[in-house]
């Protein structure tokens, strides 16, 4: 058993309802990109309050949580290891529905709601993905994914292939969370 | 893998394999977006650009120059200019005040002939 420390960046009004309520909301989307459920960042404070900070501005705040949790219900798509296994997922996917002329059913719902977004073909592209993930993590039990995503915002450096990236913990099943445990932190050192 | 544990797994998350007649393994969308359906589905299409002209009365006769996300040019003329889809209906041409792209074109799955 692993323990790791995640933070969440959001609002302070919003910090004291997952306390108060000891339940951690979200918005459902289609095209989360990796999945709906409740989004942190991997030993990354300072990634949560840059998030926190932009949606939230002087509302921001940042809430610690030290995830305990076991090897094999934690995937990790940065190894070669995770992302060799979710491509191997993919491949089989892709060969059974080849069979059997299956697809991804876009519902009308998700039609418009690709139809609404600034870029279209992003937006479906990651609903597509977000759909494998979710029948990934089910198929193999997965409570938690990790996965790290560039911040272009911080990428000044790129002439040096220096890359500013953050590690996103999404948690799959929210019962991981012991709303009780989260420890709120506004440093602005 | 078991293809019914494979439904399931989609299923159980919300999401959606369906049959579709006509398609082939090659027809297929993945996660890394290099390939796509081909032919229309039954249902409801992705959203559309045009290119150079477009005419907006999808008959046998009508020409076609039409492109689809992901989806080459002469594959979505093809597509409809098959004669296994030759009674299909397209209804609710959207424009929605941006002359280059149709926002939701479905299309009328019961007058469509599948190959």
């Amino acid at each position: 058993m692993e323990e790791l420390p995640i933070y969440h960046g959001t609002s302070i009004k919003k910090a004291d309802k997952i306390i108060s309520e000891n339940k951690m909301h979200y918005n459902p989307k289609p095209d989360h990109w990796l999945g709906n459920g409740i989004y942190f960042f991997e030993n990354d404070y300072d990634a949560a309050k840059w998030w926190s900070k932009i949606h939230f501005h002087d509302n921001w705040i940042v809430l610690k949580y030290n995830l305990k949790i076991g090897e094999k219900e934690l995937i990790d798509l940065d190894t070669l290891h995770g992302s060799k296994k979710f491509k191997e997922f993919c491949k089989k996917v892709n060969v059974e529905m080849g069979k059997d002329e299956f697809k991804i059913k876009i519902s009308e719902k998700e039609n418009r709601y690709i139809n609404a977004s600034k870029n279209p073909k992003i937006c479906r592209q990651r609903i597509v993905t977000s759909a494998y993930l979710s029948a990934f993590y089910n198929l193999n039990h997965y409570k938690a994914c990790v996965k790290s995503f560039c911040i272009s915002a911080f990428n000044d450096l790129s002439i040096l292939h220096f890359e500013s990236r953050e590690r996103q913990m999404f948690i799959i099943d929210s019962s991981m969370i012991n709303c009780k445990n989260l420890k709120k932190i506004r440093n602005n050192v | 893998m078991d293809i019914n544990k494979l439904l399931k797994a989609f299923k159980d998350t919300g999401h959606e394999l369906v049959r579709v007649k006509g398609h082939s393994k090659d027809n297929i969308i993945t996660p890394d977006g290099k390939t796509e359906f081909v032919k229309p589905s039954l249902d409801v299409i992705a959203p559309i650009e045009y290119t150079k002209e477009f005419n907006t009365s999808f008959t046998k006769k009508s020409k076609y120059n039409v492109t689809m996300y992901n989806v080459k040019k002469n594959n979505f003329k093809q597509a409809f200019s098959s004669k296994n889809y030759f009674n299909i209906k397209v209804q609710d041409l959207n424009f929605k005040g941006n002359d280059n792209k149709i926002n939701n074109l479905t299309l009328d799955s019961s007058s469509t002939v599948a190959a």
